[in-house]
């Protein structure tokens, strides 16, 4: 599964520019993973207050 | 439990984080969840509905990420779990037990916002149950880990239905009695075809501690009050025909495969065909049997 997506770390050790970038880009990565997890849950919420407001009408 | 991870000197991937939560075993609570919440007598508006499976699956994540933050040593043992992001060394610990507690505490305050106390409830019970009882207390204490263990893994229908009708009734019950005596049978097949990965990492797997014989017969016997279960809500009012007919066909086929396990005497090199034909035919009978309560609900 998502174990395999994931290479392993490379034998040879990296120069600490290459290594600074890296951890840049993974920071980058996972904020944006973040981003859109947070605008998902923002629209959730929308749509679950929206619902609960309808339901209360309707009951 | 040790620090079984080599040293980690990068920030864990996002992929590692996804899993973390077992997103293969996370299929299987995310589909029975949905038919127990489908097979309910009383609808739930879709956006609520998504929002509670939606619960249900972060729920298991979290569980699942606790579980390996427990058993990183035990993972990196075995050959089938030495490459998960804790014993592969790309992520460190604490990220992972961090990970876990606010997963699991962001899918009950979404549960109990959105849906209902009674699901919340059910739901923590089987996030501490997995975490505490299975993987803490008794999986490396006991060969009937799995047994009262896959009580853990029993509950997402109770929590699909909790959620549609607000409370626990009869048929959730058994839902949860099926699955949960689905697990020996499911579990020990598996333990009879990678046994030594299990004897190498020291897991009390039935079939380590009281050898094959008493596996199979153990199989054999749980079984029948499985089937039985699986039966019951024809009878009993429940379900109807379409459910009824296909759990007692998939039940008769489940039955078949567990006695040719039961009665067989593995050979020394054996390729153990019948045992792991009863492990994927256990997977798809959970399924075809909750697809099944969920079509003869909804078409019937």
């Amino acid at each position: 599964m998502t174990d395999d997506l994931i290479q392993p770390s490379p034998t040879n050790p990296a120069t600490p520019i290459e290594e600074a970038e890296l951890i840049r880009s993974r920071q980058r990565s996972r904020a944006v993973v973040m981003a859109v997890l947070l605008g998902l849950f923002v629209v959730l919420v929308f749509a679950i207050s929206i619902v609960k407001i309808q339901l209360g009408h309707a009951g | 439990m040790s620090t079984a991870s080599a040293t980690v000197s990068l920030p864990a991937d996002w992929r590692d984080f996804l899993a973390l939560t077992k997103p293969r075993v996370m299929t299987l609570v995310v589909f029975t969840g949905l038919c127990g919440m489908l097979a309910a007598p009383v609808p739930i508006h879709p956006i609520l509905g998504f929002t509670a499976i939606l619960c249900i699956a972060l729920g298991a994540g979290a569980a699942g990420a606790l579980n390996q933050w427990y058993e990183a040593d035990l993972d990196a043992k075995m050959k089938r779990t030495a490459k998960r992001p804790l014993p592969a060394g790309r992520m460190d610990r604490q990220s992972a037990l961090h990970f876990g507690v606010g997963l699991a505490g962001f899918s009950l305050a979404l549960m109990y916002f959105a849906i209902n106390l009674a699901a919340t409830l059910i739901l923590a019970a089987s996030i501490l149950f997995y975490v505490f009882v299975y993987t803490i207390w008794l999986k490396r204490r006991t060969p009937q880990n799995i047994v009262i263990g896959g009580a853990a893994g029993a509950f997402p229908p109770m929590i699909g239905w909790a959620a549609a009708t607000g409370d626990v009734s009869t048929m959730s019950v058994l839902l949860f009695a099926l699955i949960f005596l689905w697990t020996p049978p499911h579990f020990w097949a598996l333990a009879l075809f990678v046994k030594t990965d299990y004897a190498n990492a020291g897991v009390p797997m039935l079939p380590v501690v009281a050898g094959e014989r008493t596996t199979r017969i153990q199989i054999g016997l749980y079984t029948i009050p499985m089937i039985l279960c699986a039966a019951a809500p024809w009878p009993l009012g429940f379900a109807g025909a379409i459910y009824g007919i296909t759990a007692a066909v998939m039940s008769g086929l489940f039955l078949a495969m567990a006695v040719q396990v039961a009665i067989r005497r593995s050979e020394p090199e054996d390729a153990m065909v019948p045992e792991k034909r009863l492990f994927k035919f256990s997977i798809l009978y959970l399924f075809v049997v909750f697809g099944a309560l969920v079509i003869d609900r909804w078409f019937a």
